[in-house]
């Protein structure tokens, strides 16, 4: 009975899942079908991989990259928190400083690359401005959304009960717009993430994204598979990091967080 | 009953007035806006160590000198890749996140896999798809799509998640068949969420183009703008920066018009 209580069908199911993708990942290795022929196995991957995460190289990479994306990210949400705090809070403040902010939006961070690197000495603050901009807008803008989503009756209920202006940003504004803020810092790791893969891509020496990139250029294609599941395994636990820490202190908020 | 009509034309007037002068002063505050931003660029430039970076005047007269022939050439083309990638995403995504969000032995089976491969950013898929692609379209096309797809399924899945059951059983004690209850209810009531999902895709698609042109070298705004960085044609970075976020915005824009169009009774996305 225990059995069975584990092995729901759903389960069962999930697992046939993953098991098929291996299998058809291992299948068109070994019978070379088209390019898969360069690829390694699932098994070879996982030795690759042992093999390269307990190298110095590894460290050396993984570090670089993690060191850019989350300098990049905490600067980000230094900045852009409170900026977007006050242009949800107020009107005069949205007009003045949206409208600019809205030309910069739509420039992906990417195309900041050339411009980065001909702002800044050096490969290393290049990296980390792209990674701020991929994760300054959505912070910006969750903390916006935040604030305006708050019901109107709550700040003139502060108003009424005598509540100056640091008493409604303490009391209302803050909390009412912090689910949005954490929504937006884990979007915006997301696309700091992407943005250092690019940036180390084109422009970087070191990184996980100069590795897979150089790993390429050099034909060690098995190294690619493994650095794209390093990316991914990082990436994903570092917004699993910060859904954690709003799952924690934010419980009162449902799971808006 | 005349004063009475009379006082109101009176307040609508100062009203009127009163919201006249309001929009002057968001007119004025947004202008500031802008004058700040090149405000900011003006003295950013004549900082010491950035002599290099063209300011404003430059980057505006190197974009009037420029034939506009081969620019437009390489912003199609970046638009194309972008559309095809977009439109292969779209149609794979939302029945992909139809049947996942409805079959329960589909969202058993794929949900596993498709989560699986998720939190694999599509840039880190650049070297494979150029390994995998001999045609340097198809190796793009393969990355906007890529991009396009996760965002797409993803919403959608939600979108038939969020349906009220109770629609359904109501329809389907009305007699309504399968086809009904998906062309009546799952399909109109799931449309939003797809929508949300075309809007994050399309930003997605045009970072994806600008990323994969700049490592292929194969024509496209993300090539003409990196090509600016190597020949030291430094005001032409800025130039190729402005037509990519104005083609992001503008495809944007397009997406919220379609949107509001084939669902007037739901003004915001």
């Amino acid at each position: 009975m225990a059995v069975l209580r584990v092995l729901t069908p759903a389960r069962a199911l999930g697992a046939a899942s993953l098991l098929g993708l291996l299998a058809a990942w291992t299948i068109l290795v070994r019978l070379g079908v088209y390019r898969f022929a360069y690829l390694p196995d699932p098994l070879a991957s996982v030795q690759v991989g042992l093999g390269f995460v307990t190298s110095w190289r590894f460290a050396t990479n993984i570090s670089y990259s993690a060191y850019r994306v989350w300098t990049a990210w905490a600067l980000a949400c230094l900045i852009a928190t409170p900026l977007g705090l006050l242009l949800g809070w107020k009107r005069t403040a949205a007009l003045v400083g949206f409208p600019a902010l809205e030309v910069l939006r739509p420039i992906p961070p990417i195309a900041w690359i050339p411009a980065a690197i001909l702002f800044f000495p050096g490969v290393e603050p290049s990296v980390i401005f792209i990674c701020f901009v991929g994760a300054f807008f959505p912070v910006l803008l969750g903390a916006k959304q935040g604030v305006e989503q708050i019901e109107p009756q709550y700040f003139q209920a502060a108003r009424c009960l005598g509540a100056g202006p640091w008493r409604i940003f303490v009391d209302v504004v803050v909390p009412g717009a912090l689910p949005s803020i954490f929504t937006g810092f884990a979007i915006g790791m997301g696309i700091a993430w992407m943005a250092v893969v690019a940036a180390e891509m084109i422009a970087g020496e070191f990184g996980l994204g100069y590795m897979i990139w150089d790993a390429y250029a050099l034909a060690r294609y098995p190294l690619i598979v493994v650095g794209m599941v390093i990316i991914a395994v990082i990436g994903s636990m570092s917004s699993a990091a910060i859904r954690w820490v709003a799952g924690r202190y934010l419980r009162w908020a449902g799971n808006k967080g | 009953m005349a004063i009475l009509t009379a006082r109101f034309r009176g307040l609508g007037a100062r009203r009127q007035v009163k919201r006249a002068h309001r929009r002057w002063r968001d007119t004025l505050l947004r202008t500031l806006s802008f004058a700040i931003l090149v405000g900011a660029w003006l003295l950013l430039v004549s900082l010491p160590g950035l002599e290099k970076v063209p300011g404003p005047v430059s980057v505006l007269r190197s974009a009037l000198g420029m034939s506009a022939g081969p620019f437009l050439a390489e912003a199609v083309r970046s638009l194309f890749r972008v559309t095809a990638g977009f439109v292969l995403g779209a149609a794979a995504g939302i029945p992909l996140g139809i049947a996942i969000g409805c079959w329960r032995p589909v969202r058993y089976l794929a949900y596993p896999a498709v989560e699986a491969l998720r939190p694999i950013p599509p840039i880190a898929w650049i070297p494979l798809s150029i390994l995998f692609f001999v045609h340097v379209e198809s190796q793009i096309i393969f990355l906007t799509f890529y991009g396009a797809l996760f965002p797409i399924t993803y919403n959608t899945i939600a979108g038939v998640a969020g349906i009220d059951q109770r629609l359904i059983r109501a329809a389907r004690s009305l007699g309504a068949n399968e086809w009904h209850v998906f062309r009546r209810i799952v399909l109109p009531g799931t449309m939003p969420h797809i929508f949300t999902g075309l809007s994050v895709a399309i930003g997605i698609t045009w970072l994806m183009v600008i990323a994969a042109e700049m490592i292929a070298s194969r024509g496209g705004l993300g090539y003409l703008t990196w090509e600016a960085y190597t020949t030291f044609n430094y005001p032409t970075i800025f130039v190729g920066m402005a037509a990519i976020g104005v083609l992001g915005a503008l495809s944007s824009a397009l997406l919220r018009w379609i949107n509001r169009r084939i669902m007037p009774w739901r003004n915001r996305l």
